[in-house]
């Protein structure tokens, strides 16, 4: 049987104790192809992302990937994720060895040479090449997300979600990095990114999902949202902003 | 040439061995202890301990076997707390202290000899006989094939727990498992050290292995070479100068981490 989604999600509702984070969530996500996730603060896209990846098990509805359910498809392969930036305490880690934590499912009881220059292969790809005997917090914040970008790809994944991965690039980093998301699509993988970035969403991505709680808008082009539609979201006009950066 | 003597006899040599094998438990564990900043952990650990010592005493039944229950009791009970992110903090302050208090009236009104109960507080390595080093030769050897086998998973869901999550990596349980065999390595290392001596030898040879070495790597590797050479040379400090073995080996693991600190602000 062919699949016609890599990611199927249907109900999906997602609490923490009281707090509802997402809820009643339904999406179908094709196969190579590059989607982002927008939406306010709080409004649970970190949550959806986990849920998606195997962080959260307490979820209802259904999440299926390339037509298997979650926990099948887990099992036999990850899914790349890249995390939310929170501050990075010091952690006596090498950032070889951050990149091998992908490589870990497949190490048997120690990492051997390929494993090894699997992921300097990795790091080289991402322009990090002298950086692996680094300390992970002697890095700045853009190599380290690259490191956390290394350690998402190293497994060779069919899905690579990255959950807010510009926050605090500057600008022409920004384009290094949607510049390396059409590379990761252009290889056959499905990117989704959780971003705040909405002039880059419009250039580059395939389609767009926001998400606000509850409130879930599935298109595959920003122009096809209402203006009032952000407006409510962010409380600005987003298409506004974006016919100005498209001039 | 360094007198030693004291390995010539039964006693040293008993003292030698099973300083080493409580040494070398403790070290590992406590790189993880360390690595999670749970440096609480040990002393609350020990300190709770000592009510088992007092109720073991009272009810005359093996004091260790006591303790050995509620220590990984409280292992178990404060893991679980810092795992919700509970740490060194007033209330668990007044929680050990008030176990310590507790632990002192059940010895008194046991009425046992009150050198039982110096030997529990601050340790006798010399008093230790081959059943010991038997008992803590088999947990020494779980210790080191659990640290063998689970090192990467114990660095892994400290460092970045979702990621260890994704792996599928049984967090929960090997963390369990780690505070069990802590609360284990402790209540036998009790009758060396003593309870106030013992977060010591958890926290100490862990903490100056971090500031020597840079990688984690590194830290399992030298922490149980700095935590067993300063058994060695304490036993052969007491012997010479004639002071307690216990605090003669925590004594130079302090100056051990002094140097390390030295080394790591000047050696740059
Ligand atoms: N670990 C947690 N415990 C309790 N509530 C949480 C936790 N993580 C997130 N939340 C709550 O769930 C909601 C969604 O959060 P999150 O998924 O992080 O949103 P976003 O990534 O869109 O900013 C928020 O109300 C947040 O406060
Ligand atoms: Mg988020």
């Amino acid at each position: 049987m062919k699949c016609e989604y890599c990611l199927e999600v249907r109900g999906l509702t997602a609490r923490y104790g009281e707090i509802v984070a997402i809820k009643d969530v339904s999406f179908f996500l094709e196969k190579g192809k590059f989607y982002t996730i927008v939406g306010p603060n709080g409004g649970g896209k970190s949550t959806l992302v986990k849920t998606i990846v195997g962080i959260i098990d307490d979820y209802e509805g259904e999440i299926k990937i390339f037509g298997k359910s979650r926990d099948e498809y887990i099992r036999e392969r990850l899914i790349g994720y890249v995390p939310q930036m929170s501050g990075m305490r010091k952690f006596p880690i090498k950032v070889i060895d951050v990149v091998l934590m992908g490589l870990f499912r497949d190490k048997g009881f120690r990492f051997k040479p390929k494993h090894y220059s699997k992921a300097m292969r990795t790091l080289e790809s991402l322009g990090l090449d002298g950086f692996e005997s680094r300390l992970i917090h002697e890095l700045s914040g853009g190599q380290r997300q690259r490191v956390m970008i290394a350690r998402a790809i190293v497994s060779d994944p069919e899905i690579l979600i990255m959950d807010e991965p510009t926050v605090g690039l500057d600008s022409e980093s920004q384009a290094k990095f949607y510049s390396l998301v059409r590379e990761f699509k252009e290889s056959g993988m499905t990117v989704i990114v959780v971003t705040h970035d909405v002039g880059f969403v419009s250039e580059y991505s395939d389609g767009i999902l926001c998400i606000n709680k509850k409130l879930v808008v599935h298109a595959t082009d920003v122009s096809e949202l209402p203006e009032r539609f952000f407006t409510k979201l962010y409380g600005y006009g987003v298409k506004t902003v974006l016919h100005h950066h498209k001039e | 040439m360094m007198d030693t003597g004291i390995f010539a006899y039964d006693f040293g040599q008993i003292a030698l061995i099973g300083g080493i094998l409580g040494a070398l438990s403790t070290a590992l564990l406590g790189n993880v202890v360390v690595l999670r900043k749970m440096t609480f952990l040990g002393s609350g650990i020990a300190h709770l301990s000592f009510v088992g010592v007092g109720l073991g005493l009272l009810i005359g039944v093996e004091p260790r076997i006591v303790t050995l229950v509620v220590a990984i009791t409280s292992a178990l009970a404060l893991g679980y707390l810092s795992r919700k992110g509970i740490h060194e903090d007033i209330g668990i302050g007044v929680l050990f202290s008030t176990s310590m208090a507790l632990g002192i009236i059940l010895v008194n009104l046991s009425k046992v000899d009150s050198s039982r109960v110096m030997a529990y507080l601050f340790g006798d390595i010399l008093a230790m006989n081959w059943n010991d080093v038997k008992v803590l030769a088999i947990l020494t050897a779980i210790i080191l094939t659990f640290i063998a086998v689970f090192r990467d998973h114990l660095v892994y869901s400290t460092f970045d727990e979702d990621f260890s999550k994704i792996l599928g990596i049984k967090i929960s349980v090997i963390y369990y498992t780690f505070l069990v065999l802590l609360a284990s390595s402790i209540v036998l290392t009790i009758n060396m050290l003593g309870i106030i001596l013992i977060s010591a030898m958890i926290v100490v040879p862990a903490a100056s292995a971090m500031l020597l070495s840079r990688t984690y790597q590194g830290m399992f590797k030298l922490s149980p070479l700095l935590s067993t050479s300063s058994v060695f040379f304490g036993l052969i400090l007491s012997w010479i100068y004639d002071i307690p073995s216990s605090a003669a080996i925590v004594l130079i693991q302090g100056l051990a981490f002094f140097f390390a600190f030295l080394i790591k602000i000047f050696g740059k």
